[in-house]
């Protein structure tokens, strides 16, 4: 099995350094390290189990790391609560139920709204015209692609600096799932913010990415430019 | 029919009593799946502070009540800030939680009943409290009325927070994703702190008429616990309005049936058709589990 060196970034927006982390007494992190630069849209690979997710939970301070470091501005935010490295200008798409259910959409925006007002209800609306005649609506109530964009909307409406989606194609139709990336990329291009996604999808990754990290077994088995590596290559390592 | 319509207000008292120990559980148990036992140590609490109060701080009544009720609401608070979250933060949850909280009364009650003795601790507000208001045939006490009339406007307030303000959705938010409350950068801990808040200030309310009206007894916080908890069942876990209106059904039921059979056999008949309601209509318990997670509408 071939791998490559992550890449040595300087000025990283966020620095991963040999990162620990259990999940039910399960080792999941093992020694995990990514650097992200600013502007960057980065993709992180691999298959269930390897570790996805509980990077992006550990970067939000919601999965506690056994050892290692996370710095984000040069700032040690390892052991920083949730609430914030939320302040920090992080903001996390979570995989399942990144909403409020019970609350309507307005609300749901409501409670995602603080940070620099980079990005505006208006912007976000604009992005997922759907939701601008659903404001009253519960989201409890919504089809699953709307609460997908819900849970998107939420997260920009802190305007933050690094974005981390968890799969966010998952359980969505083809054309919802172009809609998703779609907006990724723009925000990427666009606003100039940082995106960190995790996804399964090789193929869309490959179209919007601008670099590629492989996860397997809790560490990072690949870390190229998408331009340097190819979809027979991931898979190999996955 | 005399008889009738003053056993209808006489349950209505009661009903209050029930409802706002109910309300105050429906809000945090909806909110946070807490099986807070120790919510009967608050509502006690309530009235033995007060009546601790008058006796060795020689506060009038008014003040006593005021001061026994910042008080319990402090110690409702006190026991989620510095039992439950902690312990919640080491991977104590349900059942464990439970247990705590159950010990959590037992200390209570027993600190309480050691300074006390077991003998009723009577809050005196004055002469006014039991002063009857008479309605032709029927009548009502001055401190009932009071209550009832507290008990609408406490729960009305309620309501409106839960619907209105942005705390009241934040608790309503919280109660079904907890996790996403953190993930959009609000502190749990002040949610919870909150909830606890409120939910105590409903049952200090409650203990304090009973002090002030029989006087406050060892297991009697259980006692109107359980009837809470039987009320909270009917009502749907975690509904605060189906609450009260469960906790008012079970008060008047309790005080009509007092027309065909004696008052000590009230309640065990109460438990009986609770029993059999829920036999038939099991769905009023789907939400049982301690994990559920039900909005408090």
């Amino acid at each position: 099995m071939s791998t490559s060196a992550p890449e040595k970034v300087t000025n990283a927006l966020l620095s991963v350094q040999d990162v620990h982390a259990d999940v039910a007494g399960q080792p999941v992190l093992q020694g995990l390290s990514l650097d992200v630069r600013e502007g960057e849209f980065v993709a992180v690979l691999g298959h269930n189990g390897a570790g996805k997710s509980t990077l992006l939970r550990a970067l939000l301070g919601l999965t506690p790391t056994k050892s290692g470091s996370i710095h984000l501005r040069g700032e040690d935010i390892t052991s920083a609560s949730t609430p914030r490295i939320v302040d920090s200008g992080v903001a996390l798409v979570p995989q399942q139920r990144g909403y409020f259910e019970n609350l309507s959409v307005n609300d749901n925006l409501s409670f995602g709204e603080r940070g620099s007002g980079r990005i505006t209800r208006a912007d976000v609306l604009e992005m997922f015209p759907i939701l601008q005649t659903r404001g009253d609506q519960l989201v409890g109530t919504m089809s699953g692609g709307q609460r997908q964009m819900v849970a998107i909307s939420i997260a920009l409406m802190s305007s933050p600096d690094l974005l981390m989606l968890d799969e966010p194609s998952v359980g969505l139709q083809p054309n919802l799932v172009d809609t998703v990336m779609q907006v990724a990329q723009r925000l990427n291009a666009e606003y100039g913010m940082t995106v960190i996604l995790v996804e399964q999808n090789i193929e869309k990754v490959l179209q919007v990415a601008k670099r590629v990290a492989v996860i397997n077994r809790g560490r990072i088995m690949l870390d190229q430019p998408v331009e340097k590596v190819t979809a027979d290559e991931i898979w190999r390592l996955l | 029919m005399n008889l009738f319509i003053q056993l209808l207000l006489n349950g209505v008292v009661a009903g209050s009593v029930y409802a706002l120990v109910a309300v105050g559980f429906a809000l945090i148990f909806g909110a946070t799946s807490h099986f807070h036992i120790a919510h009967a140590a608050v509502f006690s609490g309530a009235g033995y502070l007060a009546v601790i109060a008058t006796q060795n701080l020689g506060l009038p009544g008014g003040v006593a009540a005021a001061v026994g009720l910042i008080l319990a609401v402090l110690l409702g608070v006190a026991l989620v800030r510095f039992l439950y979250t902690p312990l919640g933060r080491r991977g104590g949850q349900g059942f464990v939680l439970f247990l705590v909280s159950l010990g959590a009364l037992v200390v209570v009650d027993n600190l309480f009943t050691i300074n006390l003795g077991a003998r009723p601790a009577q809050l005196s507000l004055g002469g006014w409290f039991h002063r009857a208001i008479p309605m032709g045939s029927w009548s009502m006490t001055v401190g009932q009325v009071a209550l009832v009339a507290i008990t609408v406007v406490a729960f009305t307030a309620l309501l409106l927070v839960l619907t209105k303000t942005r705390a009241g959705k934040l608790i309503t938010a919280y109660s079904g994703n907890p996790e996403f409350v953190e993930i959009v950068g609000r502190r749990p801990q002040r949610v919870l702190v909150l909830v606890y808040a409120a939910g105590s200030l409903f049952a200090a309310l409650a203990g304090l008429y009973v002090a002030a009206d029989t006087g406050m007894q060892p297991g009697l916080g259980e006692t109107f616990f359980i009837i809470s908890i039987m009320a909270v069942f009917i009502g749907g876990i975690g509904s605060v309005t189906g609450a009260f209106i469960a906790a008012m059904a079970l008060g008047v039921l309790q005080n009509v049936l007092l027309m065909r059979i004696d008052a000590e056999w009230t309640l065990p008949v109460i438990f009986v058709l609770f029993l059999v309601l829920i036999t038939v209509s099991p769905a009023g318990l789907s939400g049982l589990k301690l994990t559920s997670r039900r909005r408090p509408a």
